[in-house]
């Protein structure tokens, strides 16, 4: 879920939701700053602004978070060292499947390793339930990839912690747990 | 854990939230009732644990479930996992004003299927101050492979 949309009516829709384009343009920019080299992530983080237009929902924070969602695994895929800061609170919790404990830059360094090459990484069935200034995500995850050079698969359940600081929201925890063991 | 027990914990779990604004208060509080759920687990008493639970909890079970609220309390009601003791060690937990989130390991032990089983796994928990209790709203288990 990915949510690459297009809408040639985007930026007509943004001027008539000025609320919802500045509060986007919070989390956004920071990430479109440290990509504007990198054109996939680009398109992508556009396709989530207009995934926001398209949606005249007025929670905009849930769907900030999905697309914040979908950016941390586009990050991933890429490797993308400045979007995953970005994201990731320097306080963040991470459990990973195996149960192992990591902090922001134990998993980054996981995540940037260069033996391991993901070739596919999708979130779905992804549900947000937002409390205040803090969200929690619920969903699953399908990836597969070469690791140490082995093939490997996975599909698991996820849940993330979201806080908002200072307008911008970022991952404060996060565990994925292996679907049927 | 009996009933009135959780109730003397959840008061004074109000009380230090209320007398301890500070982040230790709060760290105190809510380490007491990841103890309290614990005790409430092992005495399968249903009205504690949906006193610790907010409505809208999910929970993340061992195996990838998703359990709601009401399907979590079921599941200890019927305590088909016949879970005899349940132990929390190196509990960290990192406040966040209203939020906390509680990372740490457990040890449970129990018969399933009729055979005794011992597992261990990782938790996160998430809370939220409501009112003036500390309730949780999202609890995720894994369990520990290596």
């Amino acid at each position: 879920m990915c949510g690459r949309q297009h809408n040639s009516d985007f930026a007509l829709k943004m001027r008539k939701s000025p609320t919802v384009a500045s509060r986007l343009t919070c989390d956004m920019s920071r990430l479109v700053t440290s990509m504007r080299h990198n054109s996939g992530l680009f398109i992508f983080l556009l396709s989530a602004s207009l995934f926001v237009a398209q949606s005249g929902n007025p929670d905009t924070d849930k769907v900030r978070i999905f697309s914040l969602e979908n950016a941390w695994n586009e990050a991933q895929w890429q490797k993308d060292r400045g979007a995953l800061d970005m994201l990731l609170a320097p306080d963040l919790v991470y459990v990973e499947y195996d149960g192992s404990l990591m902090g922001k830059t134990e998993y980054m360094t996981s995540i940037l390793s260069p033996s391991l090459h993901p070739a596919k990484i999708v979130s779905e069935s992804m549900s947000v339930h937002v409390y205040g200034a803090f969200a929690v995500v619920y969903g699953i995850c399908r990836e597969n990839g070469v690791k140490k050079g082995k093939p490997y698969s996975v599909r698991m359940r996820f849940t993330d912690t979201w806080i908002r600081r200072n307008e911008t929201w970022m991952c404060v925890a996060s565990q994925s747990t292996l679907i049927g063991g | 854990m009996r009933p009135v027990m959780l109730t003397v914990i959840l008061v004074c779990s109000a009380l230090a939230a209320a007398q301890h604004a500070d982040d230790a208060g709060a760290r105190q509080s809510i380490m007491a009732l990841e103890h309290a759920w614990d005790q409430a687990l092992e005495a399968a008493d249903v009205k504690a644990l949906s006193a610790i639970f907010d409505n809208s909890l999910i929970y993340i079970d061992y195996d990838g479930r998703l359990l709601t609220k009401a399907e979590y309390l079921l599941r200890v009601k019927s305590n088909d996992t016949h879970l005899q003791q349940i132990v929390t060690e190196e509990m960290d937990v990192q406040v966040f004003g209203t939020t906390a989130i509680v990372v740490g390991r457990y040890k449970v032990k129990g018969i399933e299927n009729g055979k005794a089983y011992l597992r261990h796994g990782r938790f996160t928990d998430t809370w939220i101050l409501s009112g003036k209790n500390w309730i949780c709203v999202a609890a995720s288990t894994t369990p520990i492979l290596r």
